[in-house]
């Protein structure tokens, strides 16, 4: 027997705690103070990040004048919003939104699911063609699906007269159709790059389990597939839903015409279109449909609470993908279809437009290449082009940097505080951009003069970072519920430090969840306009900045050549990194 | 968007050009014999101004912010004037509403940048009247040469007009049905067959609506609005639509957009009745980090040089005199008749209004 | 290699305690087992010797050091404890290839390459996975995988080895060889293995020691003979098996001369002699347990062994090695396990008797 009750270790000679690394490791390894620390230096960045902004705002929504100047506080701002036409309009864009995600996201699951898990022949290819409508700046997209599908002259209607003889059109695109159309270009590439990684990354084995108890590939599919994607689905629904709701282009574009109105463009109205912007109703507005948005984020807490996600798990999992046989080709031709529809229409139109001199008058003696030199002539769009790149890179790998570390603490400790880090880089995404824009201006000017960010480009940069974060945590979020603790445990246990862990074992296995995560907010800072504007100082113009020059201007041609330009290097982005997530996780 | 000049030949240049505004500014004196009467000896004037031309030199360059997004000239102008004077222009550009919460929470935080603004006879007096933020203007020789309805209450340094016209698609209006002024639109036949720009928002359509229904009435805005008009607001986009034939005519178009839709079948009516405009001008920023430089930048807008830029565009000029020689259509539009503008302080009052005839 | 100590451990997630007061000290180069079913605070054990949770109580040393003192909050996190673990699900890292895997150790302490490399091949060998080296750990069988993780922990001579329920995900036959292998390794590196089961076998085929755990508690510690023989309760007797469990009162005690005490018991319908432990008060209330493999089914009436019961065969299952025979008894139901190739009649009048030394007492 050698059962020791209760006798102290005499045995033991109790070595001094030697604390061996640096504070950073142990700020996350050891004691709970640096641990306290680590969160609070954590909450100050994203505080200075959201809260702070917001809080400008706040104080915009409930004082009768814009900081820095004389004025009182009241309530007429969230009074004023307080109308029956503001309640119809809300619905509306609720409406709208809804009848946008639905589909959406079903059809990128669909998509998900095609390109992740089946046989389906080029399905490397079409994973990089099917996304690109996403990063064309959307004014080019709603100028091509103008001429395409305008009840008079579109293309397609004038195909669809001459091929019937009806004399109606067959589309229009200036109706709800169009503007959820629109809104659908851009959401299902988002959803479906937000999504496919996680579909890639599951346990088959755990397909093929429910396949054996005898459900069928759709029962599965819905059971198993759907189920064990709830944080991604949910995640990707609620980014999707309240993005819906913040759209703005393609109501203004689409919506207008027909009568559509939508919050944002209510918000537009009473910053651009008033006398004097009405600064305390638009941060009223937006702040009540921050309410409501809230309650959608609890909703997903809720529903995910408690529950595993882990579809990675340390046995490993082998990425079979499951064989259709001939229905393969109809896979095949659903993504061509997509294809076809969302990516050649309208950026063909947009690349055969750009080598005349106006859109949409192909005639022989109008073949120019014009814009293509007046957009490589102008040094201006060089400039930003540097900008741009410098804080795309910069800003990009930043904001992933923090979101990685943000879902690591809401989705994998028990640290507390961590809901209120996940909370806090929610914000930003439930400010509508011209707005937060507004908010990052207050904020960085009203700054105390010796900090110098306003006017420099650590303004962009930093108002890049905190609108990227939401979509850096959530796409982070979904990678890490999927990954199992033994992978990380078993690091740590071997002899790894918290950061060599998150290095070697979380970001390597995370990495392609990343590298999406990048690329989105990297194209997303390249078309950022609503701050940027507000933001950039003389010399550092950002390529948005010039775009929307460009268009102010009414050169419609030159934006596009460089939306084509911007749309050759998400191919070549996507290309590099799926070939090396070729060369890395699936060598099979 | 800096531009520079070697300094070296800025000052090559320096005596050249004294001579040469000198030389300006006498003709004007003797050709403006009336007005100057207002001024002060023309002398003294004289030794000022160029006290003040060293001043600005010494500062060597100028922040300008400006509301007129994308145009080229902006740049031309900044070139011209860099070249006169030796004094780089740097010039941040975004929308009206935009660069004036730049410039209204700049001044609010104590950060003075910039030293001028160009913009719109409305904004300058939010920027007067509201926010606060704007200096008096000083007198400079070109400022007393302009036209005297360019004058203004408001401390703003007028430089050009920007008139509104009619554009029709000429493939789908034959030349007996074209609409020769604002009274044809109301004509039933064009019923469903207008792009309009949005007259409910604060924008070209406004503006339309602002004169009109000043000058011809109620009654006719609201036969317009029984033509069940299609709005949009995308003024050069709106352009290209009935160009390539959505609709036979868009109205208010910008005039001055006609030569850059050369080629097109389209064309620009200058309606009977006369252009409604938007007045553009250049405002003092409150505690300028260059506001000598700034006082040779406003005046060098109203100087010939600029006028004739802006005249050859087909843009009105402040300055009389300034559309000789220029080609017929251009001069045609740059001396359209100015028919209306708007009003900051009926602002609230019309756009209620419009809103309440165009639901 | 270290010995380990636990002294007064407890964890609580907030009121309730999953690890209650354990004290243990396994000594250097021991091979010890945690048995218990899920929920009884093996895991949890393991996990806080591994740092991987927080003791809130008591104090954990690895060799001469303590690495864990919740009192003076001190605590070590697991990567500066020198251990090696093998996880459940293995947790091979799905993006290395099988070196990559079992080299972690070692490129995260920065040894030179040639040592990397020599060391990591040393450990593929001694699973005899060296030609795997350059695999993608994912294309790897279940057991080549456990093979791997046992690699990886052993690759950089660990102050001690933690094994989480390593074979569960086996099928049963190469449970078994794995299980032998890996046994046979600990002894001849003699490495302190610390080992979580469920699986009773596991835990006899392969302890130096075996530690019943239940609730949260240790119930008992031994070498898997004593435990399975002489249980200290009638929990730990009730763990194995499907033992034979007899309510009795004490008639008599008395020393046997060895270590233990035996005991004249009488049940219902029945009465005999066991051992027990301790001494024990005449009338008190025992638990007399008796194993189905060690009880005898003879024909009614014949009575030799020291302990019978007379009953009538209820049922008989052919279970290949074995034949598992229940013989009602006016006491209880007795299992019996005989050879397969006795033959039983349904129905048939019965003695079951058990030598004495196959009984063994407890106080309820």
């Amino acid at each position: 027997m050698t059962i020791i009750h209760n006798r102290p270790l005499d045995d033991i000679a109790e070595t001094a705690p030697t604390i061996a690394g640096n504070a950073f490791t142990r700020a996350f390894s050891g004691g709970s103070l640096w641990r306290l620390i680590g969160m609070l230096v954590l909450i100050l960045i994203l505080g200075f990040l959201t809260i702070y902004p917001l809080a400008m705002l706040l104080y915009g929504s409930l004082h009768s004048t814009p900081p820095g100047m004389a004025g009182e506080f009241n309530l007429n701002g969230y009074r004023s919003i307080m109308t029956t036409q503001n309640l119809i309009v809300l619905a509306n864009t609720i409406g709208i939104s809804l009848a946008k995600t639905i589909p959406s996201l079903t059809i990128a699951v669909f998509l998900a699911w095609i390109v992740a898990r089946t046989d389906t022949p080029f399905r490397g290819t079409l994973e990089v063609l099917i996304t690109l409508p996403f990063f064309i700046p959307p004014i080019l997209t709603a100028m091509a699906w103008g001429m395409l599908a305008n009840p008079q002259v579109g293309v397609i209607n004038m195909v669809w007269r001459w091929a019937t003889g009806a004399t109606d059109p067959l589309v229009n695109i200036y109706s709800y159709g169009g503007v959820i159309w629109h809104m659908c270009q851009y959401s299902i590439p988002f959803l479906f790059l937000f999504m496919v990684d996680a579909f890639r990354a599951m346990d088959p084995s755990l397909e093929e389990s429910s396949r054996m108890c005898g459900a069928s590939r759709w029962t599965t599919f819905r059971k198993i597939t759907l189920l064990l994607m709830l944080p991604v689905l949910t995640s990707s629904f609620m980014l999707s839903f309240i993005k819906g709701i913040e759209t703005f282009e393609s109501a203004l574009f689409f919506g207008l015409p027909a009568g559509i109105k939508v919050i944002t463009t209510d918000i537009y109205e009473s910053i651009n279109h008033r006398a004097t912007p009405d600064y305390q109703y638009a941060t009223s507005l937006s702040f009540a449909i921050m309410g409501l948005m809230f309650l959608l984020v609890i909703w997903q807490w809720w529903m995910l609470r408690g529950k595993s996600f882990q579809t990675v798990t340390g046995k490993g999992f082998r990425p079979s993908v499951m064989e259709l046989g001939p229905w393969r080709w109809v896979t095949f031709a659903f993504c061509v279809l997509f294809f076809f529809i969302t990516v050649v229409l309208p950026i063909g139109q947009l690349m055969l437009g750009s080598f005349f001199r106006f859109f949409g008058f192909y005639t022989y003696d109008m073949l120019t290449l014009e814009h293509y030199r007046a957009v490589f002539a102008n040094s201006e769009f060089w400039r930003a082009v540097r900008n741009t790149m410098v804080l795309g890179l910069l800003g990009a790998t930043a904001t992933m940097a923090l979101g990685a570390i943000v879902a690591y603490i809401s989705v994998r400790t028990r640290w507390r505080g961590r809901n209120l880090v996940d909370s806090m880089a929610w914000l930003p995404w439930m400010m509508p951009g011209m707005v937060l824009g507004v908010g990052f201006l207050w904020a960085f000017a009203m700054l105390p003069g010796p900090i110098p960010i306003y006017g420099t480009i650590w303004a962009l940069l930093l108002a890049y970072i905190a609108l990227g974060t939401p979509v850096s945590v959530r796409v982070m979020t979904g990678a890490y519920h999927q990954l199992s603790y033994d992978l990380e445990e078993c690091s740590r246990v071997h002899g790894a430090s918290w950061f060599q862990t998150m290095w070697r074992i979380m970001v390597a296995l995370a990495w392609p969840a990343f590298a999406v995560g990048w690329v989105l907010t990297f194209f997303g800072i390249m078309r950022e306009l609503s701050a940027s504007i507000l933001l950039y100082s003389v010399g550092s113009e950002t390529l948005a900045v010039v775009l929307m020059k460009l268009w102010a201007n009414g050169n419609a041609e030159q934006v596009s050549v460089i939306g084509l330009m911007m749309m050759l290097l998400v191919i070549v982005f996507r290309w590099v990194q799926l070939s090396f997530i070729k060369s890395r996780i699936s060598k099979l | 968007m800096t531009i520079n000049t070697s300094m070296t030949s800025a000052i090559q240049k320096a005596s050249a050009i004294q001579k040469w505004s000198r030389r300006v500014f006498m003709a004007a004196a003797g050709s403006l014999a009336i007005s100057a009467a207002a001024g002060l000896p023309a002398f003294a004037q004289d030794a000022e101004w160029q006290k003040l031309i060293d001043a600005g030199k010494k500062e060597g360059s100028l922040v300008l912010y400006t509301a007129l997004v994308g145009q080229p000239s902006t740049k031309q102008i900044a070139e011209a004037f860099t070249k006169q004077y030796g004094i780089s222009v740097e010039v941040l550009e975004a929308r009206a509403s935009e660069i004036r919460e730049r410039v209204r929470v700049e001044q609010a935080a104590g950060r003075f940048a910039a030293d001028v603004m160009f913009t719109s006879e409305g904004q300058t007096m939010l920027y007067d009247k509201e926010d606060k933020s704007v200096d008096p203007l000083p007198v400079t020789p070109n400022s007393q040469k302009i036209g005297d309805k360019f004058k203004l209450k408001v401390p703003m340094a007028s430089v050009m007009t920007i008139p509104y016209g009619i554009m029709i698609n000429t493939g789908l209006v034959k030349p007996a049905d074209e609409p020769k002024s604002w009274k044809d639109i109301a004509d039933p036949k064009w019923q469903g067959k207008i792009l309009s720009d949005d007259p409910r928002a604060i924008g070209a359509g406004y503006l339309w609506f602002f004169s009109t229904y000043d000058k011809i009435g109620e009654d006719y805005v609201k036969k317009v609005a029984n033509q069940k008009l299609v709005f949009t607001r995308d003024q050069r986009e709106s352009q290209r639509r009935t160009a390539r034939g959505e609709y036979s005519i868009y109205m208010p178009v910008i005039m001055t957009d006609f030569s850059d839709l050369k080629g097109l079948p389209v064309k620009f009516i200058i309606p009977e009745e006369g252009v409604p405009y938007v007045l553009y001008g250049n405002v003092m920023l409150k505690k300028a980090p260059h506001p000598n430089a700034a006082k040779l930048y406003l005046d060098f807008m109203q100087g010939p040089v600029v006028q004739k830029i802006y005249a050859s565009l087909g843009y009105g000029p402040v300055l009389p005199g300034m559309t000789e020689g220029l080609p017929a259509d251009v001069k045609a539009i740059s001396e359209a008749k100015l028919y209306g503008t708007t009003d900051t302080t009926r602002q609230n009052e019309m756009l209620a209004k419009s809103k309440d005839i165009f639901k | 290699m270290a010995s380990v100590t636990l002294e007064n451990v407890s964890r609580m997630y907030g009121a309730v305690t999953a690890v209650d007061n354990v004290n243990l000290k396994i000594k250097s180069g021991e091979f010890v087992t945690l048995l218990g079913p899920s929920g009884c605070g093996k895991t949890t054990t393991l996990r806080m010797v591994a740092g991987l949770e927080k003791n809130t109580g008591g104090r954990i040393a690895i060799g001469d050091n303590v690495v864990s003192d919740s009192e003076k909050g001190y605590f070590v996190p697991s990567e500066r404890r020198r251990l090696g673990m093998v996880f459940q699900s293995y947790a091979i890292w799905p993006h290395m290839t099988v070196f990559d895997n079992v080299a972690y150790p070692l490129r995260i302490r920065r040894r030179p390459d040639k040592e990397i490399n020599d060391r990591v091949m040393n450990a593929l060998r001694l699973v005899e996975m060296e030609q795997y080296a350059e695999r993608p750990s994912p294309a790897l069988s279940g057991g080549q995988q456990q093979r791997v993780a046992i690699a990886r922990a052993l690759v950089f001579e660990p102050e001690v080895l933690l094994l989480d329920e390593p074979l569960s995900n086996l099928d049963a036959r190469l449970r078994t060889q794995m299980g032998d292998d890996f046994r046979a390794l600990q002894q001849r590196l003699k490495i302190t293995a610390l080992y979580v089961t469920h699986d009773q076998a596991e835990a006899m085929a392969l302890s130096d020691r075996v530690v019943v755990m239940h609730g949260g508690k240790i119930l008992q510690v031994g070498a898997p003979e004593e435990i399975y023989r002489r249980p200290e309760n009638r929990q730990v007797a009730a763990f194995f098996g499907t033992p034979n469990l007899l309510n009795a009162t004490v008639k008599d005690c008395r020393p046997n001369g060895g270590q233990y005490y035996k005991l004249s018991v009488e049940g219902q319908g029945w009465s005999g002699d066991c051992h027990a432990a301790t001494e024990m008060p005449k009338g008190a209330d025992v638990t007399v347990m008796v194993r189905p493999e060690n009880l005898h089914v003879r024909d009614a009436g014949q009575v030799n062994g020291d302990l019978s019961w007379a009953g009538e065969v209820s049922q008989a299952i052919f279970r290949g090695s074995h034949r598992s025979i229940m013989v009602k008894t006016p006491a209880q139901t007795l299992h019996v396990e005989a050879s397969s190739l006795s033959h039983v009649d349904i129905g048939r009048p019965v003695t079951v008797a058990a030598p004495v030394e196959a009984a063994w007492a407890v106080r309820n």
